[in-house]
């Protein structure tokens, strides 16, 4: 049950309104009938037109419902050997051969819903509730920019006391935060947001305070399976949680990033629904989803139904979802978390992720109060992956990947649907290349342990090698990154294209 | 070539319209563009953020990041900016209403 207090804060919270205007014919956009009768009709293994869809997605053009349900339906080995390898092409023409990385930063775990999945959840008393005060937050990001994390992405639970002042003063106190470095000074240099559903009158407040991106995952696009799992709370509004995008878009927040929790319904239902979501953000904004997140169902505090879910996702069925994904969204970053373990991240990652956590600890204040490494009564589900930040940037750079902790494109205007023309014609992912090189240098300098910074040094190599071969870089460019990246080794920090 | 005097007198016109404030810095990203080989973008700024709102949608770099007010800025690319037309923006930047 919820406090008085609570239950007055929640009348207030839900505009009609800012629902009912993005509404067609007073229906959303997710028609739960039309999407199951796509994917039982789509083609099953039909070579030339799987492979024209290929084609399609090598051209990084967002794909149909239709065109997904035909790649979801593929079970052919050969074929989806194509997928797989075309979903890696997609992945180093958008993005080159960098993967970001960043820590989530969990400030409160009070919340008035009572998600049946999840270790916050109002009634499950087990849990240690707690909301970081300001001063908290700073000692987290502190600990965070002492092993070398540029970005972030905080998180809090629904509730009235971590509402919109609190996130935007959140967002504020953690860009405050300057730790001295081997070299320069270290600062978080972007703060991206994954909270609760929210006004368009709060959203600016996040807006003003310089969000980066503005993360809400659907959870599950089936509305029955939405009802059932969501039986109480703010939550329990599908479409409020729908449109949450739409009104951030609104609301001037032009990074915003979809999901959904896989393992509440059919996974393939979730990943068509994800595809209606960035068509109907594409149609109406003129952008896409910026990131795109598939967390699988952990472990969570005092929740059976986390523990037994009907519609668990095997492995296998994860790096699918994960290819599809790559192929139907061909322009959006997408985000692989610690909650995998170490085993999948490395299987998955080659097939298009572009964005992953080292160094995790979800707890509320884990970071700076270092305790154990997992508490599960402080968390909102177990982690798979806890392994450092240096040890996921070693592994990286041994498999030949470049770790990159650029923040350049919301702090020179590649936004919105400006970012989105530069990814689709690939003009991104050159400027990724050298702005991965250039805060990859500073990161060695500073951060790195001997093991980790000799693998480093030689990606580095690589990746000058190829800045240099590649006449996309003559005009100049090639030279600014060679002149920024001198200065670096100097000692300067922050240096971007 | 175009002349500096009148060029100054056209930027202020666009102020001066009635035009939407994107439309505005649209045309007045053309009109610096003309003769020059310089793209600029202008764009909002909430913290670190600078948030893309009007001019060159295909230039991915900079080579001149000014400020021009608490909410605006703008990114150059190619040629430099002249310290007039600096003076000029920062002048009337401090009267454009907040796009967002």
């Amino acid at each position: 049950m919820n406090t008085p207090k609570e239950k007055s804060w929640m009348e207030k919270v839900i505009k009609q309104d800012e629902i009912d205007r993005y509404l067609i014919n007073g229906k959303d956009f997710i028609d739960d009938a039309l999407i199951e009768k796509q994917l039982n009709e789509a083609s099953v293994n039909d070579t030339a037109i799987v492979r024209d869809i290929i084609q399609k997605s090598l051209s990084i053009e967002l794909l149909t419902p239709k065109e997904t349900a035909v790649l979801l339906n593929v079970s052919d080995p050969d074929l989806y050997k194509e997928m797989k390898l075309a979903a890696a092409q997609v992945k180093k023409k958008v993005y080159d051969n960098r993967i970001v990385t960043f820590a989530p930063l969990y400030c409160s775990n009070t919340c008035v819903n009572n998600c049946l999945y999840c270790g916050f959840r109002r009634e499950n008393t087990k849990e240690k509730r707690r909301v970081l005060s300001m001063e908290d937050v700073k000692k987290e990001a502190e600990a965070l920019i002492k092993i070398g994390h540029k970005r972030l992405i905080m998180v809090y639970g629904e509730s009235p006391i971590s509402g919109p002042d609190y996130i935007a003063d959140t967002i504020r106190a953690v860009y405050d935060v300057k730790v001295v470095a081997k070299k320069g000074i270290g600062q978080i240099r972007r703060v991206n947001i994954n909270a609760a559903p929210m006004q368009i009158a709060d959203l600016k407040k996040l807006w003003k305070a310089g969000i980066g991106t503005y993360q809400v995952f659907q959870e599950t696009y089936h509305h029955t399976t939405y009802k059932e799992v969501h039986p109480s709370g703010l939550k329990a509004n599908y479409p409020w949680r729908l449109y949450s995008l739409h009104r951030a878009l609104d609301a001037g927040i032009d990074d915003v990033a979809i999901g959904a929790l896989f393992g509440l319904y059919d996974w393939r239902f979730e990943v068509m629904g994800m595809i209606y979501h960035a068509i109907d953000l594409e149609n109406r904004f003129g952008v896409g989803p910026h990131t795109v997140s598939f967390p699988r169902l952990n472990l969570a505090e005092g929740s059976d139904y986390a523990a037994n879910p009907k519609y668990r996702v095997s492995d296998d069925d994860f790096e699918r979802l994960v290819v599809v994904l790559r192929l139907a969204i061909p322009y959006a970053g997408m985000i692989l978390t610690a909650r995998e373990t170490a085993e999948i991240r490395r299987r998955v990652l080659p097939f298009g992720i572009t964005q992953t956590d080292a160094s995790t600890r979800i707890g509320i204040g884990a970071y700076s109060e270092k305790y154990r490494t997992q508490e599960s009564e402080r968390q909102q589900f177990m982690l798979g992956d806890t392994r450092s930040l240096d040890e996921v940037i070693r592994e990286f750079a041994e498999m030949g990947l470049i770790t990159s902790f650029c923040t350049a494109g919301y702090r020179c205007g590649r936004t919105g649907d400006k970012i989105m023309g530069l990814l689709k014609s690939g003009t991104e992912g050159k400027f990724c290349k050298l702005n991965a090189v250039l805060t990859f240098r500073e990161w060695l300098d500073d951060y790195a342990s001997s093991e980790t910074r000799i693998a480093g040094e030689k990606v580095i190599r690589e990746e000058l090698g190829e800045i240099k071969k590649d006449p996309f870089y003559d005009k100049g460019l090639g030279k600014k990154t060679g002149e920024y990246y001198k200065r670096i080794q100097d000692g300067e920090r922050d240096l971007y294209l | 070539m175009v002349n500096e005097t009148s060029i100054f007198e056209q930027a202020q016109a666009i102020f001066l319209s009635n035009e939407t404030v994107i439309t505005r810095l649209n045309r007045l990203a053309d009109l610096m563009s003309v003769d020059k080989s310089m793209k600029v973008s202008f764009c909002e700024i909430f913290g670190k953020r600078w948030s893309f709102v009007a001019g060159s949608r295909e230039t991915p770099s900079f080579d001149q990041k000014i400020t021009l007010s608490d909410h605006y800025g703008i990114l150059v690319e190619g040629d430099l900016l002249s310290d007039e037309w600096i003076d000029f923006l920062k002048r009337e930047f401090k009267h454009l209403k907040v796009y967002s």
